[in-house]
């Protein structure tokens, strides 16, 4: 649950609502969310506001950006674990990876375009998009074992490998709506209109680069 | 929750009987299992996704809030279809039976019961939407689109479930086992998907299939 508390000026409370200032996750919290699953998916999910609020710590950022990480590499690994033994980090590959490919090129355009944001901090973001995307498909693993279950003919082969497609594709576009929706939430969008675009076209590259990590994998 | 369940399993169950009547009494007892198997393991499976899902879109809905919405909405489905089973039952033992010339009135039950499961399934989502507009106090977007979401993953996992487990009912003259499982249909679909897509760009029918429509061997 976001835990949100007011600030600003008290008289002001009749004239207009107050603008709520999200509490950042203690350390204790982000501690407990690595062997807690439903805290770490509830911190990456659902409680956007506090994320941000603790990417803006720089004493918690590296906690934080531990979370974020373990979520995206472990999350993905029943989802693996379905395209063969061998395979099971490849999912974790796909996101994460990929973000990490991309990862360089928006923190120095950001940079260049003078967008004052730290490298943990930047990178925090960043990789939510595969943290979000590998939550996805621990939720959609029982869908994608049950369908190769009752899928077993050859001729099938082609329809499944469709449909985990189209799952790993709204995965990633869950994770790129939630980083959109972080952005909003936050002052970052607001420091000029370049963020914006770049963010947009820094997406559009994160895209192409999953879709050419999956034919790389051989998942797409 | 397990009165709800139970509620759930018998409810299936009955309407499934009603609709296996229209075969034989064999398919009808096999619909005691297959019906409630397909909506409970549909459930079951989907359930991971529909709390991701839920938690994605809104942080009012715990996962103890979402598995009760969904199988609350699925006894709802069943409920309505058990209230519909006397109709099907009393129509499926007096529909012209297919004969040597034509299916008699076996497609037309077939529709009825295609139009009644989508109609129920829309008022149990309707019902569902309307717990989450008023006990959870979403708006209305962001109701239709965990409606939408969870409504898209039931159809994914519950159409091939079906397919799989088919047949619920069928032409009295043809038997057939328990379940058909992969096994290809008439135009050579082994999976639902690939069946829906047979019907916007249909392969040309096998020559064994002919012969079999002629009588030929």
């Amino acid at each position: 649950m976001t835990n949100t508390q007011p600030c600003g000026d008290p008289s002001a409370q009749h004239s207009a609502p107050l603008p709520e200032v999200a509490t950042p996750f203690s350390a204790r919290e982000l501690g407990t969310a690595l062997y807690l699953p439903h805290r770490a998916m509830d911190m990456v999910l659902t409680d956007r506001q506090r994320w941000l609020a603790t990417v803006g710590q720089r004493s918690l950022v590296a906690r934080l950006l531990t979370v974020t990480l373990v979520v995206g590499c472990v999350f993905s690994l029943p989802y693996g674990m379905l395209l063969g033994a061998e395979r099971f980090w490849q999912v974790a590959a796909l996101y994460l990876g990929s973000v990490l490919i991309c990862f360089p090129s928006l923190h120095v355009f950001s940079a260049f375009l003078g967008v004052r944001v730290g490298l943990g901090q930047s990178l925090s973001l960043a990789v939510l998009i595969s943290a979000v995307a590998a939550i996805f498909t621990f939720g959609f693993f029982p869908i994608v074992w049950f369908l190769s279950a009752t899928m077993t003919h050859k001729s099938s082969a082609g329809t499944l490998q469709v449909i985990s497609t189209v799952l790993l594709t709204v995965s990633l576009g869950a994770g790129l709506i939630q980083l959109g929706r972080c952005l909003r939430a936050g002052t970052l969008l607001q420091q000029g209109r370049t963020l914006p675009v770049l963010i947009i076209f820094w997406q559009v590259l994160l895209v192409f680069i999953t879709y050419r990590m999956g034919l790389h994998l051989g998942i797409v | 929750m397990l009165k709800t369940v139970s509620v759930l399993v018998l409810c299936s169950a009955v309407y499934g009987f009603s609709l296996g009547l229209v075969h034989s009494l064999k398919f009808a007892l096999r619909n005691l299992i297959k019906f409630p198997l397909l909506l409970v393991a549909t459930a079951v499976v989907c359930c991971l996704a529909y709390h991701v899902a839920g938690r994605f879109l809104t942080a009012k809905l715990s996962l103890w809030d979402v598995q009760r919405l969904v199988v609350e909405s699925f006894r709802d489905l069943a409920l309505l279809l058990a209230s519909l089973a006397p109709v099907f039952l009393f129509l499926a033992l007096t529909l012209a039976p297919p004969n040597e010339e034509d299916l008699g009135e076996y497609p037309w039950f077939l529709g009825m019961n295609v139009l009644c499961i989508s109609v129920c399934g829309s008022c149990a989502l309707v019902r569902q939407a309307r717990v989450l507009l008023h006990r959870f106090d979403l708006s209305l977007c962001r109701t239709a689109v965990i409606i939408g979401a969870w409504l898209g993953v039931s159809l994914l996992v519950g159409s091939q479930w079906a397919w799989y487990l088919r047949p619920f009912c069928g032409v009295a003259t043809i038997d057939a086992p328990f379940i058909l499982g992969t096994e290809p249909d008439y135009q050579g679909a082994t999976d639902f998907f690939q069946a829906v897509h047979n019907l916007f760009d249909p392969p040309p029918l096998s020559a064994g299939y002919l012969r079999h429509v002629s009588g030929g061997h």
